[in-house]
């Protein structure tokens, strides 16, 4: 194998990926920096479930394929509310995002 | 711990997330996130589970970052500094991962060996303990593409 490394050293990486998305989605402006943050963030629980799959049985690996399926259909639905958003408002930004209804 | 390969990717996958989200220009943060979100595919295929990487690489770094380069194709970006919380947020993320990290070693995680799982096992299990869910998840993709589509067509009322 490759990537010869533990259980910690993966969880490592998984929590290190998970302070990074935090950061990201509590001090950006940008929506689609916010878009960015929260892949990070599924990002580093499906690799969660891939090391805990590697260890123990599969079943972790197709709730990864679930996480990934969602996490697409939520960047697609995140991304249609931004382009509506830009669209009536000329400018996107998260703290005006309080009134949707049109 | 880890092998050196596995301290490279590391680093590739949190310096590529970091100029995610800090690059001035939001088309070098988009490619620094293809370069992330491809590299966590070869963390995939490092712990012998090609399925799950190919998926990863067709999903994510293709479908998903095609999808966010047209949002900034359309809408554009500019670069907005981070406000008075960004010393908070490092604050906590530093804490959260200073926490997760001990409660990893300090927990009863064992260190198994890492096994390796034949494409016709993740099949089997696939079709025998979550045909059901699959088809669950088919209505709710359903409704979620629906509603993206609602969202963008729908026409302004007129007051």
């Amino acid at each position: 194998m490759l990537l010869e490394a533990d259980v910690h050293a993966y969880l490592f990486l998984s929590f290190s990926l998970l302070a990074v998305g935090v950061y990201g989605l509590l001090s950006r402006r940008s929506v689609i920096r916010m878009l960015f943050a929260i892949e990070m963030i599924i990002n580093a629980a499906n690799l969660n479930l891939a090391v805990f799959t590697a260890q123990r049985n599969v079943d972790g690996e197709i709730f990864a394929f679930f996480t990934i399926g969602l996490a697409a259909l939520e960047a697609a639905v995140g991304l249609a509310i931004v382009i509506v958003f830009y669209k009536r408002f000329g400018e996107v930004i998260p703290s005006k995002i309080r009134n949707l209804r049109w | 711990m880890g092998n050196v390969y596995f301290w490279i990717i590391y680093a590739v996958i949190i310096g590529s997330a970091i100029i995610a989200l800090e690059a001035t220009s939001l088309l070098w943060a988009a490619i620094s996130f293809v370069v992330l979100l491809s590299e966590i595919a070869l963390v995939y295929f490092g712990l012998n589970m090609p399925v799950l990487g190919g998926v990863q690489l067709a999903i994510y770094a293709g479908g998903v970052t095609i999808l966010v380069l047209f949002a900034i194709m359309m809408i554009g970006e500019s670069y907005k500094k981070p406000g008075g919380k960004a010393v908070k947020a490092i604050v906590l993320s530093l804490l959260l991962l200073i926490l997760g990290t001990s409660f990893s070693f300090l927990s009863a995680i064992d260190t198994f060996p890492f096994k390796t799982f034949s494409t016709e096992t993740l099949g089997t299990v696939f079709v025998e303990k979550y045909s059901f869910f699959t088809i669950v998840l088919g209505f709710i993709v359903s409704a979620l593409l629906y509603m993206a589509n609602a969202i963008i067509t729908k026409k302004r009322e007129a007051k």
